[in-house]
């Protein structure tokens, strides 16, 4: 007699239970996707691409770190800027007053009370500090600038070995540093002292011309160095914004490449958990309908 | 032909269709249980009687063979999946933050930030909790790889018990089945007993059966070494100082030598003790390798010249690079809550280094790109310790998919064997049911005979 081929009750059950708990599978793992917006396992879907992501978050963790830093520093190198301009004004306004007036004795002496506030200005613009750090220190930004002594000379205190550098992208790095030993501040500071320390009323008029001369000149030549380096620190501002500009544009770029490889399509994964609903439903109906189905219930 | 011949007939065909009842309801009793093969009556005709020729077990050898190799197989792929999923739970998926590649991405983001404002005692706090996190990550995932070599030591050894019990258990088989009579109802159940035994043993390790004439089992390895020659065992042991596991003299280790075996759950477990794990560990020690050697040569931070990270405290030693996962650390004189200083960082613990001198974070920066300079443990090619750090997490990750995609693959074909395997020897509820009815019109039937041929003597008796 040629056998019946049947299929095993306890097969077709496992059968069932295994395609129910496949779909459970696949619907959490739809479900997860749709509420992250990310692949639940990246390396195994992802595949080769898994190692990109990788890469790439570290390049994007990095600019973005750079991104902040230039951030700081282009505020520094703007206070820095700022700072200059006002010590060169204070300058040109005490040249200006000093080519200005007379040649009488009677009021000399406001030249040297003039000189006296201007350096006092200066001082206190070099000792401008910029989140706890001093702008024209050198390298020694813990140190403050300058000190005025009381015969109105003033003293730099920062370092004189070096120039302030950042590091503003991968393998790029900028000097960026103004210090306050910088001819053009020591020639202003100079000329100041002079005219703040000179009893000028003993000076006849041609000796008060001739230092008034001596003392434009040198002043002019200190405004014009300061001029120099505020060109100077406005290319490397420009070539900062540059970068920023460029690492702008980068961040988006890696956000969208990290989202290319980790992210899902959640359109596409809610159509595909309505799919498996339809699924479950399906085998569930048809796990009761079988179980109702039995010989027994005809004997 | 004559009166007592119908009784004979009768009662032999009560006595079959008893049988057939017994075996019936033991296939039903017994639908949901794993391993039990369906029974059915095989009967002849003799004299007239009807005989039970033998009790027939609905098997077939090949079926057998196929799904317990697939069972192998699978049991290895996911042994060695689960094994190093212990492991990469602990790395994360890419946006966790927590694996290697982004600690020291992290890390790196901390020294742009000093770099750019060296003297900001936050800046200079913030990359030594950022090399502190990675320095306990490192050691976190040498550790858990720790752990996990000792679960697969501990279940090498439960492996090794059970498959011992198995083969005992086929050689006590061996005895009942040779004392069993051939085609009887306690041979099948025997049978079925003795196939439990080996699908069991399957699970551990791929072995080869031959049976012989009187229904006794011997039992090989997959490499041909004798584990059961009817009542005798060769008992396997595992040896957990040398490694090595035996059948009797022979050894049998797998992956050393073609004796042995190289599926089933006790081969993935050996594969993972000497082949996965040692790789990763490995691997986790190249890069522990590099971060303390590349920040020691770039960016020494203290004046015996040791860098950011240490081994345990010491200078990088590439004679000791084995275990450096687990002993890499902050260098203490950065670390504040050693009463260290993250000051160095900058200065390089020379006091006359000016405090926005960025020589030293810059440096820092820049090691992140370039080309490692200590031997990569075959993570990949020629790499910075950027891209080292993220192939290592990617080749972790890879043995993992790769584990568990050969055992989906394996599933798969597997189900299909499988499937046909238990619908050959399983039970069919129905089927037994409607068998069932036709045992018990052919009862009634016999009995009905009986008690008509019964009637037929008492009216002979009463003639007389």
């Amino acid at each position: 007699m040629i056998g019946i081929s049947t299929v095993a009750s306890f097969q077709k059950n496992y059968d069932l239970r295994r395609n129910v708990a496949q779909a459970t599978a696949e619907m959490n793992k739809a479900s997860m996707e749709v509420s992250t917006g990310l692949k639940q396992d990246v390396y195994a879907e992802g595949r080769g691409a898994a190692g990109e992501t990788l890469n790439i978050r570290a390049r994007m963790e990095a600019n973005d770190s750079y991104l902040q830093a230039n951030a700081l520093l282009e505020g520094r190198m703007n206070a820095t800027d700022e700072s200059i301009t006002a010590i060169r004004e204070a300058a040109s306004d005490f040249m200006t007053f000093l080519v200005s007036g007379s040649l009488s004795g009677e009021n000399r002496d406001v030249v040297t009370a003039q000189a006296q506030i201007t350096i006092e200005e200066i001082a206190n613009k070099m000792n401008t500090s910029y989140a706890g750090s001093f702008l024209f220190s050198g390298l020694e930004t813990g140190a403050k600038t300058v000190t005025v002594n009381a015969d109105w000379s003033t003293t730099y205190n920062g370092d004189t070995t070096g120039q302030l550098t950042a590091q503003i992208d991968e393998g790029i790095s900028m000097k960026y540093g103004v210090r306050g030993d910088n001819s053009g501040f020591t020639d202003i500071l100079a000329a100041l002292q002079v005219a703040a320390s000179t009893d000028l009323d003993a000076l006849d008029d041609t000796a008060f011309e001739a230092l008034r001369e001596t003392l434009v000149e040198q002043m002019n030549g200190g405004i014009e160095a300061l001029t120099a380096e505020q060109a100077t620190l406005g290319d490397k501002l420009a070539m900062l914004d540059r970068t920023v500009t460029r690492q702008e544009g980068v961040a988006n770029l890696y956000n969208e490449s990290v989202l290319e490889i980790e992210g899902v399509d959640v359109n596409e994964a809610a159509v595909r958990l309505q799919g498996i609903q339809i699924q479950l439903d399906a085998t569930f109906n048809v796990t009761a309908r079988l179980s109702e189905m039995t010989f027994l219930n005809y004997i | 032909m004559s009166i007592s011949a119908a009784l004979s007939n009768a009662v032999s065909g009560l006595r079959a269709n008893s049988t057939a009842s017994d075996l019936i309801s033991r296939n039903i009793a017994n639908s949901s249980t794993e391993g039990y093969t369906r029974k059915t009556v095989k009967l002849t005709t003799q004299d007239g009687n009807v005989r039970v020729a033998s009790v027939d077990r609905q098997v077939s050898s090949l079926l057998d063979k196929l799904d317990r190799s697939n069972v192998s197989k699978l049991s290895a792929r996911q042994t060695v999946a689960e094994g190093v999923s212990a492991y990469t739970d602990v790395l994360g998926q890419p946006e966790d933050s927590v694996s290697p590649s982004a600690l020291l991405s992290e890390l790196k983001s901390s020294l742009i930030t000093l770099s750019n404002s060296p003297d900001q005692g936050s800046s200079q706090l913030a990359v030594v909790s950022a090399a502190k996190e990675f320095a306990s990550q490192m050691q976190n995932l040498s550790g858990t790889i720790d752990t996990v070599a000792a679960e697969v030591e501990m279940n090498i050894r439960y492996d090794v018990a059970d498959v011992n019990a198995a083969l005992y258990e086929v050689a006590k088989l061996n005895s009942a089945i040779a004392a069993s009579a051939e085609g009887s109802t306690i041979r099948a159940e025997l049978s079925d007993q003795m196939g439990q035994a080996l699908d069991t043993l399957s699970s551990y390790m791929d072995v080869q059966t031959v049976t012989s004439k009187t229904g006794q089992v011997s039992v090989l390895t997959s490499g041909g070494t004798e584990l059961v020659s009817g009542k005798t065992v060769n008992d396997v042991t595992y040896n957990d100082g040398t490694g090595v596991l035996m059948a009797g003299d022979v050894e049998i280790t797998p992956g050393t030598g073609a004796r042995g075996f190289s599926e089933g759950s006790l081969s993935g477990l050996f594969e993972l003790k000497n082949e996965v794990l040692p790789t990763i560990l490995d691997q986790l020690d190249a890069v522990a390798a590099a971060a303390i050697e590349g920040f020691e040569r770039v960016a020494p931070i203290t004046t015996d010249g040791r860098g950011l990270f240490t081994d345990a405290g010491s200078a990088y030693d590439a004679a000791s690079i084995d275990g450096l996962a687990g002993r890499i650390a902050v260098n203490v004189d950065a670390d504040p809550d050693l009463g260290g200083s993250p000051a160095i960082v900058q200065s390089g613990s020379i006091a006359t280094t000016p405090s926005s001198d960025s020589t030293l974070p810059a440096a820092m920066v820049n090691l992140f790109d370039e080309i490692v300079a200590v031997p990569t443990a075959n993570i990949g090619g020629t790499e910075t310790l950027s891209a080292l750090s993220a192939s290592l997490v990617t080749n972790h990750q890879q043995i993992r998919i790769d584990a568990e995609t050969s055992a989906e693959t394996i599933s798969v074909s597997a189900a299909t064997v499988s499937t046909s395997r238990q619908n050959l020897q399983g039970v069919n509820i129905d089927d037994e049911m409607q068998q069932l009815l036709l045992v018990e019109k052919s009862y009634a039937a016999n009995a009905k005979v009986l008690t008509t041929v019964n009637s037929m003597l008492d009216t002979l008796l009463d003639a007389f």
